[in-house]
């Protein structure tokens, strides 16, 4: 009888369905702003931190967040052992965050993105040698890989963006090919092929457009994976030099003051939580609306 | 069956193999190992007698195969801070770290399992959405910072816990519960996701065609077909747990292998590292292995395939 | 009650109405069914699929998820040997001791429908533990027993096979090896053969007719196959739409039939025997029903609708030819006229 109550529930045109998804996913909305709150503090750190993040005061050091005794408002969140304002050190600490986090998938992608294509569209013996060499490295548990080379490269920006950039490679090399593979023996690629189609027109406009999609959405999880590692190296000691603001050093600094002075380590950590949240959060949002196929167990 | 089981551990065999080359390569990555061991301030003329020691100024290949005959027959060469035999020294604190990622794995699992079940038997309900919250702070909460927090309210505010060290129940619970969180977060996800695949399924309404009462289709049915899910996926969280130990050791001064990784790129002592960097990979790809078993033994599809 | 017990119907359903209530809207699948079912009979259900046949069985028995699946109507008075009940108005618990018990199923696709990671032995043993039918070595020697009944070779070696070591139609002996286990009164078989091979289905469903007369079944069989339903129900029921169109003996409703859809269904059929009979095709899809029903469901593609049958759902009603014999139709296919008034 009501066969347009039907249409209308799921085989309208596909930006409406896009638009109603996206303002339907409130989490994922939230992320998003969330994300983009963070970006912003990160390019304006200059403008709005209250003061010099490296700035010692040693007769000001450990005074806690302005809420607590013997806080005060010219230090909102207290300051750190040397003295240094807090709040100023998490707002620049936001761009080594971002900028490992952004460089580090934009590194590991392209490798990916590179090997996958190469390994899932030529097969053969290449595939193999290619899927042996990603296997082993995902092999080697990723933190301790991570470790070792950081301590043999020692410490500066670039080589924590390497570090990460080729770590996480294998696992964009895999998702990758996997695509590739299933793209490639999908209806309209043999047909595109079988035409007489060639190898750049199918990879170009038949492949990589699809590949977009979970790749994207791969980037997402493994951005927010990197903020946390590079935290992780920071508080090991083998992340960018203390000289660097960033919220590692900052918890290694912390850690050794957690008995006393508890918020050295507190505020860090929080920015680190949501920066993770606001990026897992537009992550599931990403994989529900550019990838369908996996929205049924998602949610 | 065993053409399965056999092929598997050929690879195992082969990746091991790998992992001993890139371990061989890792610390000629900057192209002098003599220079990356030595402390920075040594002298030049310490530096040549170091890498004369260690065979560093042979051909790379007779370098490569005395490592690899070495490796292989279990010798790693001898820590260069604690001047031990460093594969017998990384064994020893191996114990250590099987207990604390035992514990923490033993309380992902014991949490993650009721309460994926239970949100995934009830979406849309209120538990539905604990599980997914707990999926998502488990994502999203580092377990270092959660340990000095936890230090910091559990053992300095409260008292109830030791701060660190290793002895006692009462000192596995902060390490255990810091380092499981991830992995119950993943586990929450995967159970409840199962189960809510599961149930749908169409020998789920044979069972209860048959009369049976819920716990008896959730205990025999659905529970024995997430479990095959889930399997899969605790090797895989094992390894993690044996790299998230690297600092929740660290934090607790737990004497395991994790600190001991911290310890031995800290103090620069490589050959330790090579062995630590071994041992835990073959960790890893044993724990595959017994996944690869446990998948044969609870799936008779793949015992059935030769 | 007493005098009933013995020459009632075993299972009567009045006004059953089952909704799904959906983000979409609710789906009104079944609208308000009347049917019988007798001791020892067999009741086909005929229907495309989406007609509700499948829904309004399986709704009986609570084996429609719930939610979105709710029950919103009617009575389902099941006589039992001891007493009588209404299975619409069981707990979830007695309904549970029902199912398996006094009711046995199968289903289409025994591939699916088995668990793929526990033995048949064990699936089979597990309804015989579940009614304290038996136990321990007698419930395992009930079970090889069972298997042999369905006619597995070699049971005693294949109660600790699993389901993937199966074919297809072994795996529905072995379903329906689980069906009959605890001497159940009635059946209910959802589509039984639609899954197998051709060759196979003449297998099961002779099994099924032995079975269900050696034993003395009931059986619901569901199917959306005239063809097969042909053979082996004493009594058809024809949905459409969530409704019950046509229902009567099998002899008078294939001889006979008195409801369009009924008809076309038939012309559906290719009849080997009578090669210039012409196929005839239904015109239009089923209605997915997301309206309560105001008229007759089949009116868009039925060749006789009139304005009548827009404005009025016709209710089922004896057509006098003989007893048991209801149509849903203001059309009279047999006078060839449209029935007059308002009145029902």
């Amino acid at each position: 009888m009501k066969i347009d109550a039907l249409d209308s529930a799921g085989l309208r045109s596909t930006p409406e369905r896009f638009a109603r998804i996206v303002l339907r996913d409130k989490a994922g909305l939230s992320g998003l702003v969330l994300f983009v709150a963070i970006v912003l503090v990160a390019i304006a750190a200059p403008l709005i931190s209250p003061h010099d993040p490296l700035q010692q005061n040693l007769r000001n050091s450990r005074l806690p967040p302005a809420w607590q005794d013997g806080g005060n408002l010219e230090h909102p969140l207290g300051t750190d052992n040397l003295g240094r304002d807090m709040l100023s050190r998490i707002v620049y600490g936001s761009r080594v965050s971002l900028t490992v986090g952004f460089f580090g998938v934009l590194i590991a992608s392209s490798i990916g993105l590179l090997f996958g294509l190469t390994a899932g569209y030529v097969g053969g013996k290449t595939d193999s040698a290619i899927m042996a060499v990603t296997n082993l490295v995902l092999s080697v548990p990723y933190l301790l890989l991570v470790v070792v080379v950081a301590s043999v490269l020692g410490r500066s920006l670039l080589n924590v963006i390497l570090i990460f950039g080729f770590t996480n490679a294998p696992l964009f090399i895999r998702v990758t090919r996997g695509e590739v593979l299933r793209l490639r023996n999908s209806g309209y690629v043999e047909s595109a092929i079988s035409i007489g189609a060639s190898r750049r027109h199918v990879i170009w406009i038949h492949i990589l457009p699809n590949l977009i999609g979970p790749i994207l959405t791969v980037a997402t999880f493994e951005m927010s994976g990197m903020i946390f590692y590079e935290a992780g190296l920071g508080f090991l000691g083998l992340s960018v030099p203390p000289s660097i603001p960033s919220w590692g050093n900052m918890l290694a600094a912390g850690r050794q003051y957690i008995q006393f002075s508890p918020w050295i380590a507190t505020f860090p950590g929080l920015a680190i939580v949501l920066t993770s949240l606001s990026m897992n959060l537009l992550g599931d949002w990403m994989r529900d609306v550019l990838d369908p196929r996996q929205r049924r167990n998602s949610k | 069956m065993q053409r399965y089981l056999l092929s598997r551990a050929i690879q195992s065999v082969m990746l091991m193999f790998g992992v001993l080359v890139l371990v061989f390569f890792l610390v000629r990555l900057t192209g002098d190992p003599a220079r990356l061991m030595m402390p920075r301030d040594a002298s030049p003329a310490d530096v040549e007698a170091f890498r004369e020691a260690m065979g560093f100024n042979e051909p790379l290949v007779r370098q490569f195969f005395g490592f690899m005959t070495n490796a292989l027959r279990g010798d790693f060469g001898r820590s260069l801070h604690f001047r031990a035999p460093a594969m017998r020294m990384v064994l020893e604190r191996m114990p250590a770290t099987l207990e604390l990622a035992l514990a923490a794995l033993a309380f992902a699992l014991f949490v993650a399992i009721p309460l994926g079940v239970i949100g995934g038997s009830r979406p849309g309900t209120i538990w539905d959405t604990i599980c997914r919250g707990v999926g998502l702070v488990g994502q999203t909460i580092p377990n270092f910072w959660l340990a000095l927090m936890m230090i910091s309210f559990f053992s300095v505010s409260l008292g109830w816990f030791p701060t660190f060290g290793r002895g006692g129940v009462r000192s596995i619970v902060l390490p255990a519960v810091a380092l499981g969180l991830f992995p119950l977060g993943k586990f929450t996800r995967l159970v409840r996701s199962a189960v809510l695949e599961v149930r749908n399924e169409d020998y789920i309404r044979t069972a209860y065609s048959k009369g049976l009462l819920d716990h008896r289709v959730y205990t025999h049915h659905i529970f024995l077909n997430v479990s095959v899910t889930l399997v899969s996926i605790v090797g895989v969280q094992f390894g993690y747990l044996l790299g998230g130990s690297i600092y929740i050791e660290t934090i607790f001064s737990w004497p395991g292998v994790g600190r001991m990784i911290h310890e031995a790129v800290q103090a620069r002592d490589f050959p330790l590292v090579q062995a630590l960097a071994f041992v835990s990979a073959g960790f890893i790809v044993l724990l595959n292995l017994l996944t690869d078993i446990a998948y044969v033994l609870i799936d008779p599809r793949i015992r059935y395939e030769d | 009650m007493n005098q009933m017990q013995d020459t009632g119907p075993l299972l009567s359903v009045r006004n059953l109405a089952v909704q799904f209530n959906t983000v979409d809207g609710i789906v009104h699948a079944v609208n308000g069914i009347s049917f019988d079912l007798f001791r020892g009979e067999t009741l086909g259900v005929v229907g495309e699929s989406g007609s509700g046949k499948s829904v309004s069985m399986l709704s009986l028995v609570r084996l429609v998820p719930e939610p979105p699946g709710e029950v919103t109507d009617g009575s389902a008075l099941f006589r039992g040997t001891h007493e009588t009940v209404d299975l619409l108005k069981l707990s979830w618990r007695e309904m549970a001791a029902v199912r398996g018990r006094r009711i046995g199923f199968v289903f289409q696709d025994p591939l699916s429908s088995l668990n793929p990671l526990i033995s048949v032995g064990k699936q089979i043993r597990e309804v015989l533990e579940r009614h304290n039918r038996a136990r321990g070595k007698a419930a395992k020697r009930r079970s090889i027993e069972l298997l042999a009944l369905v006619g597995i070779p070699d049971p005693e070696k294949r109660y600790y096979s699993y389901p993937h070591e199966f074919s297809g139609g072994m795996r529905q002996r072995v379903m329906i090896a689980i069906a009959i286990a605890c001497d159940p009164e009635v059946i209910i078989a959802d589509e039984p053969t639609t899954a197998l091979d051709v060759t196979i289905q003449a297998q099961i469903v002779d099994l099924l007719v032995r079975l269900k007369r050696e034993l003395g079944i009931s059986v619901i069989w569901i199917s959306h196959d005239l063809g097969v339903v042909a053979g082996i129900a004493d009594r058809v029921l024809v949905m459409y739409g969530g409704t019950a169109v046509e229902t009567g003996t099998a002899e008078t409703v294939y001889q006979h039939p008195r409801h369009p859809y009924t008809v076309g269904l038939l012309g559906a059929v290719p009849k080997l025997h009578e090669h210039n009979e012409r196929l005839v095709n239904i015109e239009g899809r089923p209605p997915s029903v997301y309206s309560r029903l105001e008229q007759c469901p089949f009116a868009p593609r039925c060749p006789w609708a009139f304005e009548r049958c827009t404005q009025q759902r016709p209710p089922l009603l004896p057509t006098g030819r003989d007893e048991g014999h209801s149509s849903a139709c203001w059309y009279d296919l047999e006078l060839n006229e449209r029935r007059p008034g308002r009145s029902t």
